[in-house]
């Protein structure tokens, strides 16, 4: 699903280069639900604004779904990621101006979606998610537990394969960090793909593999055979 | 493209990101659509005034073809003079001469008369007397009469309907008679035709047009080259045979004219579409309304900056504002919205605004076209038979404007980064700031300058208005004399109307003193020789103290000396000209022979314009050509005078109607154009301040917004209020100097131009430039510290809160 070689991300600002990513070597499989940690600084939102085809590697190669992707216009990557991708934010990025319902829906509006399909597949993830009441609330209105999950059924609104998260639970309390790591494992085991920045390494514990980086290196990748499991919680 | 509109419905929920937008931030969308639709308003009224001008004579279908002949005189001491009148022999040897000449008319537009058919009495003001050649040259609609015959024989007249229904109401008025009270007599016209009423947008009116040869019989000044009187049209046969007649007519005026009367004198032909605007220089014309290219101009120039500051506005609220929909953007980008859509949405939302403010200003300009119209005058006329081409131009602009406005605060929300969204949050790029900071600076300049400018022309206007004229102005009552039989009044008027105390001096003459014709005067024997061309005014005993002017030297006329009905007075610029030590008793000669002695020279005296120089005078004592009756009023029971005034003319004049009217009254008229220009340029300009004002309200309201959390922070560290005023105030300061000395040297260049059409002008002083930067300084200011205020006097705690 997931192929990253010799990949490499710089950024320049006036006269200094910082080295975001120096040389990372990663596959991600489908169905995989991987954690990726490290300290402050090492590179991890810019490996997920890679995978996720937000911004493009200064060098190596990147495979996503076998095509090799780094060097792919802006509009082709808009493309592939409006069909396969879903994000998930640490201060959830919901436009203000939409309601919740309204905010799921934009995907399938990008994706030229029916109208009546479109309601239907809505209505389906807010069921799912446990936020069909919410419909009608503005984000101001919700909880940012509430936004959380809005944020989530956007993301995977449109049976998008894999979802990155950076921090999904950095700005929540522990009751409901929990309940959104709950969501991302039951998708994940109905067979989406979940790539999920944190720097707990209590819910990088509900992945089946962690990978660390440090100063922009992949110094580790761990695969948990204990992992946890939404059938063990409940 | 295909996929954008694949997306209906991300086209609507895009739409109601906007309008949940501006729900949640009203102010802005009102300060948007508010400098826009005052753009449009102002820029409309504006378009409605200069497609008036440009278009006036166009009516005419040979327009292209038409010229009047304008002559250039050149006087011994260097100076050129225009006039738009010429020889009446003038034009009928320009057409025997040159082929590509198809026909020429000649006009005399007559003083006003008093006219009477039956019991009907009115004074006409319109009645003109013309070659019959006026019907092939100018357009006329004939409703009755022969085109071609109506102006052949003499005593024929051509009338419009309203003059037509005046005279004889419903009755066919051709082949009746209207009795014309001229100078040469009472004479019936026979009238041979009826027209529809001229255009009102023509340099022309008429409302009686007679023939012409009427007036030329044996001793007529109305024929031969020896007098300047008639006012001549060309009409060619192809409009591109101008250049060939044009490069010949120095070589025809050479063969053709008696030298010795009208040495150094050339004639140029000038476009008809042409006179409406630029015949400012010329002298005696009767243009009906006549127009100002600089005016149109400058109003256009003004139309143009009003809705560029709104678009500044516009833009840099957008751009400001942009932090706020910058996380949209990312949003929308993430999802997989291509960066061209956004393009295309924003610029789209940007075209909506400028037709919703486009839309606003419909009515506004409904409203304030009455207003508008009567400030110029009338001279506006809205034809409501086809406004499609109009209302498409006005949605061409609005389109442009939002084209205009939109592209830049697209281009640039429309780069934000959807990677920034993991980032956390959006700081708004350098970039920004600083073209916000350049468009500011413009508007500050923009209006630095035109408040310059009016300043400028304000006080320039009052140093006009407040000159010493050379006479007195003040209670000055004056009487039109229209024919000969009024004039011949003139003694037992006075004999009668000095028995009221309140009046204190009778006279007869000229208005203004101006003398509305010209004439040739040299002096006798060595030394002299040389023609002069000087204003001829004609004048009754005692018009000098009437009139309250200075005679500096010598005499004015008296009764009790004989032989004054061969002296004249002349005014200073007259006796420098010959540069006499003593003028007095010297001789001149006219050009028709008599030789007149000067018994006095009397202080020159401004007449007409104080954009013109004073010309030599000479005033002669002939009560017979005497224009007006004027009556020196005390200021004391004016009211019961002007009773008296009234019953005594009419007891001597009973067929006569009364009118009068004051001096003070005409010269006012005299500066209509530039009044009405003044108050209009002061109006104007008041709009474009306010519409900065406007947008630098926004602009502040947004800092404050974004900075109230820094503001609570320096207040909890011990920041007065003064402290946070200047700190919010520092950069617009830095802005307006930098504005002034932008503005300042563009102003001066424009406004030294302008004063340099008067011939009595201000200077222009720092202190005039420094004063509308204040100004303006201070609105800004005002505008400022309003919410500066507010944000010093916010409780800090609750600043902290914010976010
Ligand atoms: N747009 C940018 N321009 C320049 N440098 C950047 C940019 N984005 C990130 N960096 C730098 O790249 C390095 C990696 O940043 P990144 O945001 O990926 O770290 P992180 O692991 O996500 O940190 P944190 O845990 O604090 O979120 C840092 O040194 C950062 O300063
Ligand atoms: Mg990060």
């Amino acid at each position: 699903m997931i192929r990253l070689y010799n990949l490499r991300k710089i950024y320049r600002t006036g006269q200094v280069e910082t080295t975001a990513i120096a040389n990372a070597n990663l596959r991600i499989d489908p169905g995989e639900f991987v954690a990726i940690t490290g300290p402050s600084g090492s590179g991890k939102t810019t490996l997920l604004t890679i995978l996720g085809l937000l911004d493009s590697p200064t060098e190596g190669q990147y495979y996503f779904l076998d095509e090799e992707v780094s060097k792919l216009t802006e509009k082709r990557r808009a493309d592939l990621r409006r069909r396969n991708i879903g994000f998930v934010f640490q201060n959830f990025n919901l436009i203000n101006q939409l309601t919740a319902y309204e905010n799921i829906e934009l995907p399938l509006l990008h994706m030229g979606i029916a109208s009546s399909q479109r309601k239907d597949m809505v209505m389906a993830v807010m069921d799912k998610l446990r936020i069909t009441t919410r419909r009608n609330h503005y984000p101001q209105q919700l909880s940012g537990g509430q936004q959380q999950r809005v944020a989530v059924a956007r993301a995977v609104v449109g049976n998008q394969r894999v979802i990155l998260a950076d921090e999904p639970t950095g700005n929540l309390d522990s009751r409901n960090g929990e309940e959104v790591m709950e969501l991302l494992a039951r998708l994940n085991e109905d067979g989406t793909t979940v790539v999920m920045v944190t720097h707990s390494t209590e819910y990088a514990s509900w992945a089946n593999r962690v990978v660390q980086l440090f100063d922009g290196h992949v110094t580790n990748e761990n695969i948990l055979e204990g992992k946890r499991s939404v059938s063990e919680l409940s | 493209m295909k996929t954008f509109w694949k997306g209906r419905g991300v086209f609507r929920s895009y739409l109601k990101t906007i309008f949940r937008n501006i729900s949640g931030s009203k102010i802005y969308f009102f300060i948007n659509v508010a400098g826009l639709c005052i753009g449009f308003t102002i820029f409309t009224l504006i378009v409605l005034y200069v497609l008036n001008e440009l278009n006036y004579d166009t009516f005419n279908k040979k327009a292209d073809r038409i010229y009047r002949v304008v002559e250039l005189q050149k006087s011994p001491g260097g100076q050129v003079q225009r006039v738009a009148i010429t020889m009446p022999a003038l034009g009928p040897a320009l057409q025997s001469e040159f082929p590509e000449i198809a026909s020429t008319v000649r006009l005399i537009p007559w003083p006003t008369v008093l006219c009477h058919s039956g019991d009907r009495r009115f004074y006409e003001n319109k009645l003109t007397f013309a070659d019959s050649t006026i019907f092939d040259i100018f357009t006329f609609h004939f409703i009755e009469g022969n085109e071609a015959k109506a102006l052949n024989d003499p005593y024929s007249v051509v009338i419009d309907q309203t003059t037509a229904a005046r005279y004889f109401g419903k009755q066919n008025p051709i082949g009746k008679f209207i009795t014309v009270d001229a100078d040469f007599g009472q004479n019936a016209f026979q009238v041979t035709g009826v027209v529809q009423d001229f255009p009102r947008n023509s340099h022309l009116t008429f409302n009686m047009i007679a023939s012409l040869n009427t007036l030329q019989n044996k001793n007529s000044p109305f024929i031969g080259w020896a007098d300047n009187d008639v006012v001549t049209y060309i009409l060619l046969n192809r409009a591109n045979r101008f250049e060939s007649v044009q490069r010949k007519l120095p070589e025809f005026m050479a063969t053709n004219l008696p030298t010795d009367l009208w040495k150094g004198l050339e004639i140029y032909m000038q476009p008809l579409k042409d006179i409406h605007l630029y015949s400012g220089e010329i002298l005696y014309q009767v243009n009906h309304n006549m127009g100002n290219i600089d005016t149109v101009r400058l109003f256009s120039l003004i139309a143009f900056f009003v809705i560029f500051l709104a678009c500044i506005n516009f833009v840099n609220l957008t751009t400001a504002r942009s932090t706020i929909r910058a996380r949209e953007v990312g949003i929308r980008k993430l999802l997989g919205s291509y960066h061209s859509h956004l393009i295309y949405q924003f610029i789209g939302e940007s075209i909506v605004i400028s037709f919703v403010a486009l839309l606003l200003s419909l009515p506004l300009v409904e409203a304030f076209l009455p207003t508008f119209n009567s400030m110029m005058r009338g001279r506006i006329i809205v034809s409501y038979d086809n406004q499609l081409p109009f209302l498409l131009g006005l949605c061409a602009v609005a389109l442009v404007v939002g084209l205009v406005a939109g592209i830049y605060p697209a281009f640039y929300l429309s780069s934000f980064r959807s990677a920034d969204l993991l980032k956390g949050r959006f700081g708004s790029s350098k970039r920004g700031i600083l073209l916000r900071k350049i468009l500011t600076t413009l508007q500050f300049a923009i209006a630095i300058g035109l408040v310059t400018a009016t300043i400028i022309v304000i006080m320039q206007m009052n140093f006009i208005y407040d000159k010493p004229l050379g006479f007195n102005k003040r209670g000055l009552m004056y009487i039109p004399l229209r024919d000969t039989k009024s004039r011949s009044k003139i003694p037992v008027l006075r004999e009668k109307l000095l028995e009221d105390p309140n009046i204190l001096a009778v006279s007869a003459g000229e208005l203004t003193g101006s003398g509305t014709t010209q004439g040739k005067i040299s002096v006798p024997g060595p030394g002299g020789g040389s023609l002069r061309i000087v204003r001829e005014s004609f004048v009754d005993y005692g018009y000098v103290q009437t009139m309250g002017m200075k005679i500096v030297e010598g005499r004015s006329f008296s009764r009790d000396r004989l032989s004054d009905s061969s002296s004249v007075v002349v005014n200073e610029t007259m006796a420098n000209s010959f540069s006499w030590k003593d003028p007095i008793g010297k001789k001149i000669e006219t050009a028709n022979g008599p030789t007149f002695m000067i018994i006095g020279v009397i202080k020159d005296f401004n007449y007409f314009s104080l954009r013109e120089k004073v010309d030599p005078l000479v005033m002669w004592l002939h009560p017979n050509r005497c224009q007006y009756l004027l009556i020196r009023l005390a200021s004391r029971g004016r009211s019961s005078s002007i009773r008296y005034v009234k019953t005594t003319w009419n007891a001597l004049l009973p067929s006569h109607p009364f009118e009068y009217s004051f001096l003070s009254n005409y010269l006012d008229k005299q500066y209509g154009s530039e009044r009405e220009s003044e108050h209009l340029l002061i109006m104007f300009s008041l709009v474009a301040v306010l519409v900065a004002c406007l947008g630098l309200f926004g602009l502040t309201m947004h800092t404050t917004e974004q900075r109230i959390k820094e503001i609570g922070i320096r207040k909890v560290l011990g920041a007065s209020i003064a402290d946070i005023v200047l700190m919010l105030s520092r950069e617009t300061i830095w802005l307006v100097l930098i504005a002034c000395m932008a503005a300042w040297p563009v102003a001066y260049y424009f406004m030294a131009r302008w004063l340099n059409g008067f011939a009595y002008r201000i200077d222009l002083t720092p202190l005039t430039f420094i004063s509308s930067g204040v100004l303006v300084f201070t609105i800004a200011m005002l505008t400022l510290s309003f919410q500066a205020i507010n944000a010093g006097l916010s409780n800090p705690a609750k600043a902290l809160r914010y976010e």
